[in-house]
């Protein structure tokens, strides 16, 4: 195992547990929090536990972290400890959209339940031309951490961060598919269930002048 | 016409973003990204067989009848299976297998042995991988290993892989490498093999690896989570994957053997595995580095559901050890085919009545007519045998 992959799975268990303890936690000072946050796991993860430490030990079941999903972990412990505002809804469901996509291209092909591989060629340099292409469009377009989140997978694995030597394994993960699946899921059930808008412009689809004011954007 | 540019640069460009810490750090990414693709951009390499794989290069020395041997001695582990043989440079044969408590067990290890030429009895095994060591080189939890494969590549490097388990049974397995630069004496960390983007399970390896003129290994693989097929996967000479290949999408075509015809067309056979037709599977791969690969076809020869090892003849022949029955591995044989498909048994190596079992064979031709099996004895030791060209055409 390469520092670097030692360093990225330490990084990975810390930023997960962080993520989860930020929703947890919630101290008077922000720097406090992210402080508390990030040491906690960082001390636990490399206690040791059977024939390695607690962080290898979690990975080694879970798998290896995206590096999307290390960004999207660390924009949540930021958004929770008030550093960086949080995405609108809008966002938060395009960029779901996006790695459930991702996932269904991926996984099942993966699997041998279609008769394409998709995984093969995430080992192939046009790819990751496509996907720093795509990057540029999704920031254009004002996805900004969708962006960061893609190139900064290219770049890892440029430098070959991880084990892996595919492409795919830097932009998704399976646990990041199941979270992006189970955020739309929700979205959409708690939108069937919602009243119905009492404003007449709004059921024309025009916004109602108090969006207009705050247009949802990305931070 | 300068502020129709700039509207145009406008709505095009990234100008639209605010010089805001998060642009400046997405700029630099895309920078760096870019300048190392363009740094590491390379054709990838026309893979093709090497020419030791399609013709040994020396002769052995005419023999008479087969040489049986246990490959350890009695008194290690009670559990035994897997074999695997390489022959090295110095004409040293080189063997591996896995033993512990049972298959599967925490304490299951790789041991190695190696038999001198002109030596009567194999060396004292010795350890090459454990679940400890493993687990401390890979940094994660490892329940169990096994299926390990020994390679020496014309480059005198010795290659192991070898199949880990953090969770679950044998379908959660992924592959582990280990290079020796020194005959065996000294290994390298062990190094796991991403195969699979769902967590990196069930990909397993059984076949020989072949040598390209490039000096990377194709090495046959299968998948066995959810649906069962065979695959193969390209090993550059440093380590790395560099593609993986589907060689059929057929269910239950296991344990893929890829015998080399010339150096691009080569033939597949595979163990069948919950298949209706209890028949070994083949397909004709016309270029496997461009997954160029055939239908898949039924051989004559019958398959319990056990792993079987082909390699081709000087005289352009495919010989197959194999279990040819439709259940049981009570016994052992070896058979011939000109096609790949019609298959003649010319010798049986082992038989017994049920519960015997001589399974799991691993053949390679070390030199021009000199052959190397060796296989699983009744799970409790590991047998060797080697034969030559005129053992297989004198008549039983």
């Amino acid at each position: 195992m390469t520092p670097a992959f030692w360093i990225y799975s330490h990084l990975a268990f810390v930023l997960l547990i962080a993520g989860m303890l930020s929703l947890l936690m919630k101290c008077r000072h922000r720097l406090h929090s992210i402080l508390l946050c990030l040491l906690i796991p960082a001390v636990i993860g490399v206690l040791p536990i059977r024939q390695t430490d607690v962080s290898g030990f979690v990975l080694g079941h879970m798998g290896t972290l995206s590096v999307s999903m290390l960004v999207l972990l660390t924009f949540q412990l930021l958004s929770a400890c008030r550093f960086v505002k949080t995405f609108s809804a809008a966002v938060w469901r395009n960029m779901n959209l996006f790695w459930l996509i991702s996932g269904a291209a991926l996984y099942p092909s993966a699997l041998g339940l279609l008769d394409r591989d998709m995984y093969a060629y995430g080992f192939q340099n046009t790819m990751s031309w496509c996907v720093l292409g795509m990057s540029v469009v999704a920031v254009v377009c004002k996805y900004r951490i969708s962006g960061l989140c893609l190139a900064l997978s290219v770049l890892a694995h440029q430098l070959k961060l991880q084990e892996s030597c595919n492409l795919w394994d830097y932009i998704i993960d399976p646990w990041l598919w199941i979270a992006a699946s189970v955020s739309l899921s929700a979205g959409t059930l708690r939108g069937s269930f919602a009243r119905k808008p009492r404003d007449p412009r709004e059921r024309q689809g025009v916004d109602p002048p108090s969006m207009r004011r705050n247009p949802p954007t990305e931070t | 016409m300068t502020n129709d540019l700039r509207m145009a640069a406008y709505h095009l460009s990234l100008i639209r973003m605010k010089p805001d810490f998060l642009s400046i750090i997405y700029c630099a990414v895309v920078a760096a990204s870019t300048g190392l693709l363009l740094t590491n951009a390379r054709e990838p390499d026309d893979l093709q067989f090497a020419e030791s794989n399609l013709s040994a290069s020396t002769v052995a020395q005419a023999g008479s009848d087969p040489e049986l041997k246990f490959l350890q001695t009695s008194g290690g582990p009670p559990a035994v299976h897997a074999g695997t043989i390489t022959r090295l440079h110095d004409g040293r044969m080189l063997a591996a297998w896995f033993a512990g408590t049972r298959e599967g067990a925490g304490d299951v290890r790789i041991f190695m042995s190696s038999l001198t030429p002109g030596a009567s009895e194999w060396s004292e095994p010795t350890v090459i991988a454990t679940c400890e060591q493993t687990a401390k080189d890979l940094n994660r939890y490892i329940a169990k290993l096994g299926n390990p494969i020994l390679f020496a590549d014309s480059r005198k490097r010795i290659w192991l892989f070898y199949v880990t388990v953090s969770m679950g049974g044998w379908s959660g397995s992924s592959i582990t490498l280990r290079c020796s630069d020194d005959d065996g004496v000294t290994w390298t960390a062990a190094q796991r093999i991403v195969t699979s983007p769902f967590l990196n399970i069930s990909t397993l390896v059984k076949g020989c690896p072949i040598e390209c003129e490039t000096g990377h290994l194709l090495l046959p693989v299968y998948h066995e989570f959810i649906r069962k097929f065979g695959e193969a996967i390209v090993i550059s000479p440093e380590g790395n994957l560099t593609s993986k290949i589907r060689l059929t999408a057929e269910q239950g075509a296991i344990q893929p053997w890829i015998v080399p015809i010339d150096r691009h067309t080569s033939q597949a056979f595979y163990r069948q595995s919950g298949h209706h037709q209890k028949l070994v599977l083949a397909n004709h791969l016309e270029n496997v580095f461009d997954s160029e690969c055939g239908a898949m076809q039924f051989t004559n020869i019958p398959n319990p559901d056990a792993a079987i090892a082909v390699i081709r003849r000087d005289n352009g022949e495919f010989l197959m050890a194999c279990n040819p029955l439709e259940s049981g591995r009570h016994k052992l044989s070896l058979a011939t085919s000109k096609d790949g498909v019609e298959w003649n048994v010319i010798r049986d190596v082992e038989v017994g009545d049920p519960p015997d079992e001589f399974s799991y064979p691993y053949l390679i031709q070390a030199a021009r007519g000199e052959y190397h099996l060796v296989y699983t004895w009744n799970r409790t030791r590991m047998r060797y045998v080697t034969f030559d060209e005129q053992w297989l055409e004198m008549n039983p």
